[in-house]
């Protein structure tokens, strides 16, 4: 049984108007019917532009915000008709690596509270019932002891000494406090991780470094990422199963190797071209899939197939009035969310200059 | 968090600009730049703690202040008056309220004794030395300062922390509680503080409490927008996002983590506040809503009653005024250095 | 198309902050390069190493005070040759927006909020091209249609927050163009935009390059853009330039260990799953001063005594190719 799994997820956000009484006057779709399995100890990539709303769904599958409709469950427990106090404790168990290093950590508090929190917030740590001293000072300091030496531990898991429990994050560089976002989650032993954009901030050199670090820690603890970013390489290089979202839902969804090699939706070829490899050969030979226009609005989305404003494949049939559903095509779990993907793949339809649609996307 | 997609990975389609910031806020004209002042402190100071310096942006600030004309006069000034406030028994010469010259001095007679060796600042009408009275009555005006500052400081937190806290943490039913008390809160501020202070004057009747009460009540508007304007703007920031990841409940990560990040501005508006206290309070005096009992020196009730004599001994209304306008002065020059120090757009 | 000498020759830049108390910080400590005319010349390095420094330099763009600019950066101008950092500052500002143009990170900062597009780039046209009212609008409209504004006459009267990012960043291009500048700077241009959109604007830049000779500077962090774009291609380290060589060179045999550093550590889109990455050590603020040595010794890995006996010198290793390591990579094999 996967660890995760996503079952027509929605998450729609009310824009509201109005001086007094708000009145909603439209939804911006951010996650728009999105279904996915984790399978426990892999991970899974999501990657997107922005607009996708790929954060969101990290995002709603710890409940940070509302879920519209749909169901999550973890473990086998729905996570989208769980109660607030319930959901609170059910997170010890599905845990968040931030964007921004330094914003997600509270800079009055030093790395030694900041990482005790977890604990002591689900009561993690102690000793074993039998072990516990007696009377209720000798107790607080017993568990505080066990809780401290989690606390180091994940530390030195994450390549950091104990000596940074008494400093501030501000004292640390980019790659560290990111070092001290993964302890914070690590803390708790979770099952699943969800890195948001795990390194994106971070300078070129300092990436490696942490990407190396996550694929670590996960095949020494077994851990099961949910790793969403925007950078097709980054998300490739760690992952799987790579999910690709547009608009709020998911275009294609493959094995890492697969979707490199084989590339099935429109919107996949063409982020996949655009992505620059360093490399001045291939930069210089390979094919390039321009596409016109911006992200339309998540607030107004095209009717039919989300991609058919930019799409250089779009037919006159189905393409703009019927909107495809994801579905396996080739065997081996590719699933793909076009109409027309098997006649892409064999050539049949060609795309256009991607010139000519320029006028039309907007 | 429910209503406002803006802090999710969206584009900035002007048409989902939904009111995040626009939660609560009066744009009223009325309101216009006070409120804009206020706001601007908080979301500066939001700014401010995203560089990531906790203590660090207070060290600088400070490096920053001691470089600053304008702190060190304002912190010379607020030395001193606390100094001689505190100390007021000690350095005052003689008693403030015995009338130990009364024979030399007759008002009605225009006969008056200005600073000579033993009076510096010579005899008030009651021939009451000047100098110890207008010593004593610093201690007073601290006093009233601190207090209705303080008054101003606990219920505007109060109101502000918890409107703060629902908006950013108690879903639909938060917002609506944050829309009630800042609607309360503008109502609040669309009255002018003197107004205020006079109304809940004349309702409790004079006495020194209702001077402090009525100058704190009407501080408490700009403590309460102020602080829920900070905790709003530190609310929508990623570590709060990661305590509630981490499953902290709310009420420890409002007062634990949002409220210790929004205490800045407050904290500088406190001594801008207490300026505008001093001067509140001796208004209030002035018009007869304060202490009731003419012997005791406090400098709005030392100008109202030198009133009478202005044209005969100005000097009398001249001293009280002075130390009220310096006072006030000192106040608000390390108020103002504290939040341009603060401040990366107002720097040169 | 080129005829030799650059357009720009930047020798020997330095840029000094502070003094007066405060710690001195060297930025920019002797770069040198070259722009040429339908060329683009890559400035590659992290946070810190001195990129964005550099063109602001030579921009004229650094404040006055608590600044040392060193060095040089002659510039071909059709009335003859002149030292951009020697210029006065009115001479500068005529310069900039007609003859030296630069495309900034985040489109939206750098653009008036407050004023319609169109009003922007007229401004220009009027100001450097001595252009009419009614010429310049036609002329700004042909200005947005040459990057890629779809319907320009509409977009003119628009505002920039009405826009998406990467028609911000068209519509600085456009300006940046607007007086067919010899030499364009673009600081990270790129950075703030989605992917697909950067793979547009890329196109742009080249096409604009190739067929109007201009001369493009193109700062970045990212060695993928870099790959696509330049000619040629200086990699910065704490200030300095590490290892200078054309773009084919470059990537098939790094020399210096910071760049073959770099190249290991971004995850490349065409390597097999699971090919490991090779970080490099430590942080950007790992480093030590040049005057004791490399700077990139605490975290090279390759590091020996020699490197700390005073700054290294930058070697020549053919075809163009420098680099500043007193043990350079013998012929990688990939």
């Amino acid at each position: 049984m996967s660890l995760l799994r996503i079952n027509d997820l929605k998450v729609h956000f009310p824009i509201r108007r109005g001086a007094l009484v708000d009145r909603t006057v439209g939804h911006v779709y951010a996650v728009d019917g999105v279904s996915l399995e984790i399978e426990r100890g892999t991970t899974y990539g999501l990657v997107g532009e922005s607009g996708c709303g790929k954060t969101t769904l990290g995002r709603a599958v710890l409940r940070l915000v509302d879920i519209t409709s749909g169901e999550v469950f973890f473990d086998g427990r729905d996570l989208a008709s769980l109660d607030g106090e319930s959901m609170r404790r059910e997170r010890r168990n599905l845990q968040m690596v931030f964007q921004d290093p330094l914003g997600s950590l509270n800079p009055r508090q030093d790395i030694g509270s900041l990482l005790l929190e977890g604990l002591q917030t689900h009561g993690i740590g102690g000793p074993a019932e039998e072990d516990m001293p007696a009377g209720r000072g000798a107790r607080r300091r017993a568990v505080l002891e066990d809780q401290r030496r989690r606390v180091v531990d994940a530390l030195e898991r994450v390549g950091l000494s104990a000596k940074a429990l008494t400093r501030y994050p501000h004292e640390f560089s980019g790659g560290q406090r990111q070092r001290i976002g993964i302890a914070r989650a690590l803390v708790l032993e979770p099952d699943l991780i969800i890195c948001d954009e795990p390194v994106s901030a971070l300078d070129v050199s300092i990436q490696a470094q942490v990407l190396n670090l996550l694929e670590s820690l996960q095949s020494e603890l077994g851990l099961t990422y949910l790793v969403i970013a925007h950078d097709l390489a980054v998300v490739r290089h760690v992952s799987d199963v790579v999910g690709v979202m547009y608009l709020g839902a998911l275009v294609e969804e493959a094995s890492s190797d697969d979707l490199y090699r084989t590339p099935l939706h429109p919107y996949t070829r063409s982020l996949m071209s655009a992505v620059p490899v360093p490399d001045p050969e291939v930069e210089d030979t390979r094919e390039r899939i321009l596409l016109s226009g911006d992200l339309p609005s998540p607030a107004n989305p095209p009717a039919g197939c989300r991609f058919h404003t930019r799409c250089p494949w779009r037919q006159q049939d189905r393409c703009a009035t019927e909107r495809p559903v994801l579905r396996e095509v080739g065997g081996s779990g590719h699933r793909v969310a076009c109409h027309h993907a098997e006649r892409i793949l064999s050539g049949e339809i060609g795309p256009r200059d991607a010139g000519a649609v320029g006028a039309g996307a907007e | 968090m429910t209503t406002t997609p803006s802090s999710q990975n969206l584009p900035g389609d002007p048409g989902t600009a939904v009111p995040a910031e626009a939660g609560g806020d009066g744009r009223t004209p009325l309101l216009g730049r006070r409120a804009a002042k206020v706001d601007r402190l908080a979301e500066l100071m939001g700014e401010r703690a995203d560089d990531g310096h906790g203590a660090g942006v207070w060290r600088t600030a400070f490096r920053r202040l001691r470089r600053s004309p304008m702190a060190i006069s304002g912190a010379v000034i607020v030395a001193l008056f606390l100094l001689v406030a505190l100390f007021a028994p000690l350095i005052a010469p003689y008693s403030a309220t015995s009338q130990a010259w009364g024979n030399e001095v007759f008002p009605n007679q225009n006969v008056f004794v200005g600073p000579r060796a033993e009076n510096w600042l010579g005899l008030d009408n009651l021939g009451r030395d000047q100098f110890s009275r207008m010593v004593v009555g610093a201690r007073q005006t601290l006093l009233v300062g601190v207090v209705a500052t303080l008054v101003g400081f606990c219920a505007g937190a109060l109101l502000g922390g918890s409107a703060g806290a629902a908006a950013v943490l108690g879903g639909r039913r938060g917002a609506w509680y944050d829309n009630a008390v800042m609607r309360v809160i503008d109502m609040m501020l669309a009255l002018p503080t003197l107004l205020l202070a006079v109304t809940v004057a004349a309702l409790v009747g004079p006495s020194l409490t209702t001077v402090m009460l009525a100058v704190g009540i009407a501080q408490v508007p700009i403590f309460a927008r102020l602080l829920r304007g900070a905790m709003i703007s530190q609310g929508s920031r990623d570590y709060v996002l990661a305590a509630r990841a981490l499953g902290v409940r709310k009420r420890r990560i409002a007062l634990a983590h949002i409220l210790p990040n929004s205490l800045g501005p407050v904290i500088v508006q406190s001594t801008l506040t207490l300026a505008t206290a001093i001067i509140d309070a001796a208004a209030l005096s002035y018009l007869g809503l304060g202490n009731p009992d003419p012997s005791f020196p406090e400098w709005g009730t030392m100008l109202a009653d030198a009133q009478r004599f202005l044209s005969s001994a100005p000097q009398l209304a001249v001293y009280p005024a002075l130390a009220i306008i310096v006072t006030a002065l000192g106040f608000t020059l390390l108020g103002e250095a504290m939040r341009e120090a603060l401040d990366p757009k107002l720097r040169k | 198309m080129s005829n030799g000498t650059p357009l720009l020759a930047v020798e020997e830049l330095s840029v000094v902050f502070g003094g007066r108390g405060s710690d001195e910080v060297r930025a920019v400590d002797g770069v040198s390069f070259t722009l040429n005319e339908g060329k683009v010349t890559g400035l590659v390095g992290e946070s810190g190493c001195g990129k964005s420094v550099t063109s602001l330099a030579l921009m004229g763009l650094l404040p006055s005070r608590g600044v040392r600019i060193g060095g040089s950066a002659v510039m071909r101008l059709p009335e003859g040759e002149t030292d951009l950092l020697r210029l006065p500052a009115r001479r500068m500002r005529d310069l900039r927006g007609s003859q030296l143009a630069m495309i900034f990170q985040d489109p939206l900062s750098s653009l008036n909020p407050v004023v319609p597009i169109g009003v922007q780039v007229t401004e220009i046209l009027r100001r450097h091209r001595r252009m009419g009212g009614s010429a310049a609008a036609k002329e700004a409209a042909v200005l947005l249609d040459r990057v890629g504004i779809p319907d320009p006459t509409r977009r003119l009267r628009e505002y920039p927050h009405q826009l998406s990012g990467g028609m911000r960043q068209r519509a600085l291009i456009a300006m940046a163009v607007a007086c067919r500048p010899r030499v364009m700077i673009a600081d990270e241009p790129t950075t703030a935009l989605d992917v697909t959109i950067q793979a547009q604007i890329l196109e742009l830049l080249k096409e604009l390059v190739t067929e109007e000779g201009t001369a493009l500077l193109m700062i970045t962090h990212d060695l993928g853009v870099v790959a696509g774009l330049c000619d040629d291609i200086n990699v910065l380290y704490a200030g300095r330039a590490v290892e200078s060589a054309p773009r084919g060179p470059l990537f098939a045999e790094p020399a210096h260990p910071y760049t073959i550093g770099l190249l290991g550590s971004v995850p490349r889109l065409d390597a097999p799953r699971g090919e490991p990455l090779t970080p490099i050590r430590g942080s950007v603020n790992d480093n030590i001063a040049w005057t004791d040595g490399c700077a990139f010794a605490p975290r090279c890995d390759r590091y020996a005594a020699e490197c700390l006996e005073g700054p290294p010198p930058l070697v020549p290793a053919g075809d163009g190719h420098t680099h500043r390591c007193v043990d350079p990579a013998e012929e990688e094999t990939e």
